[in-house]
């Protein structure tokens, strides 16, 4: 066991502890503000574990787009509503409640075992599953995503564009449509 | 036991995504106010990213496909959440309520 192993997995369960108790407190808490503050530990520890598998450029990417823009759009729904009714409405603990839970136990259960299951099945699948971290360095791994993205998958980025574009219009347009129908 | 704790393998960050996905079905079933759900549907986004990563870093390190596809599932949350709260903001304009409960004529 290396240094650089014990510091890794240090840095992995920390992130892990902190996205969990964070996504658990802010489904529970009753103020939305304070809820999207946990949402954004939760994004941000997701960055640090990106970090330590080694994706820096995806880590980066993470805490661009979930750390700081998406909550900016989370605080503007939020400056819409009205105050008194975001701390009222909060939690169903009906039947729902239950099913929810159950519901997504089941899953929780089934996903693990077929995990567990398919590393015991065979030598192959196993060696899929737990293999060593490779080390990759910066370089490798930003001409990899580049030729990724410009290369290998260039039809995907250009839809992506594409898609982006078409809600972009369309936001507009149904906000536009919206205002013509109430005038 | 110990080596076996501090030894992190592919297996514990599919356990961890695994974890958050269920919060965020949780959270989207049994919370009613939309901004919260809206919140959750971006935890599963996110336990989707760490899988995504998890397998690009683990079995695939010279083409890292699973980190060029964890950039388009990016993008993908960030055009899906500005769809979602369009549509929130513009219901809320006509029932000026964030219970989810209050919306229930979008079953028809």
């Amino acid at each position: 066991m290396t240094e650089t192993e014990i510091i890794k997995s240090i840095t992995f369960y920390g992130f892990a502890i902190f996205s969990l108790l964070f996504a658990i407190l802010s489904i529970i808490s009753n103020n939305v503000v304070y809820s999207l503050l946990y949402a954004l530990i939760v994004f941000f520890s997701a960055g640090g574990i990106f970090f330590s598998v080694g994706a820096d450029y995806n880590a980066v990417v993470q805490i661009a787009i979930y750390g700081t823009a998406i909550p900016i759009l989370f605080l503007f729904a939020i400056m819409f509503t009205s105050f008194k009714e975001n701390k009222t409405v909060n939690l169903a603990l009906s039947p729902r409640f239950f099913i929810a839970f159950f519901s997504s136990a089941f899953l929780f259960m089934v996903l693990w075992y077929s995990a567990k299951f398919a590393i015991n099945i065979n030598e192959n699948i196993s060696k899929f599953f737990i293999p060593k971290l490779s080390q990759i360095n910066s370089f490798e791994l930003f001409s990899a995503i580049s030729k990724g993205i410009y290369v290998n998958y260039q039809l995907a980025f250009i839809l992506f564009a594409f898609m982006i574009f078409v809600v972009a219009v369309g936001i507009s347009v149904l906000n536009i449509a919206k205002e013509k129908n109430r005038d | 036991m110990i080596n076996n704790i501090f030894n992190i393998s592919l297996y514990h960050y599919l356990i961890l995504s695994l974890t958050i996905f269920c919060i965020g079905v949780v959270g989207v079933i049994i919370v009613k106010n939309i901004i919260k759900i809206l919140i959750c549907i971006e935890f599963m986004l996110t336990a989707v990213n760490i899988n995504f990563i998890a397998f690009g870093a683990y079995n695939d390190s010279i083409a890292l496909n699973g980190f060029v596809f964890a950039i388009f599932y990016t993008a993908i949350g960030a055009v899906e959440l500005a769809i979602g709260l369009i549509i929130f903001y513009l219901m809320y304009k006509e029932k000026k309520s964030i219970d989810i409960d209050k919306y229930k004529e979008l079953k028809n």
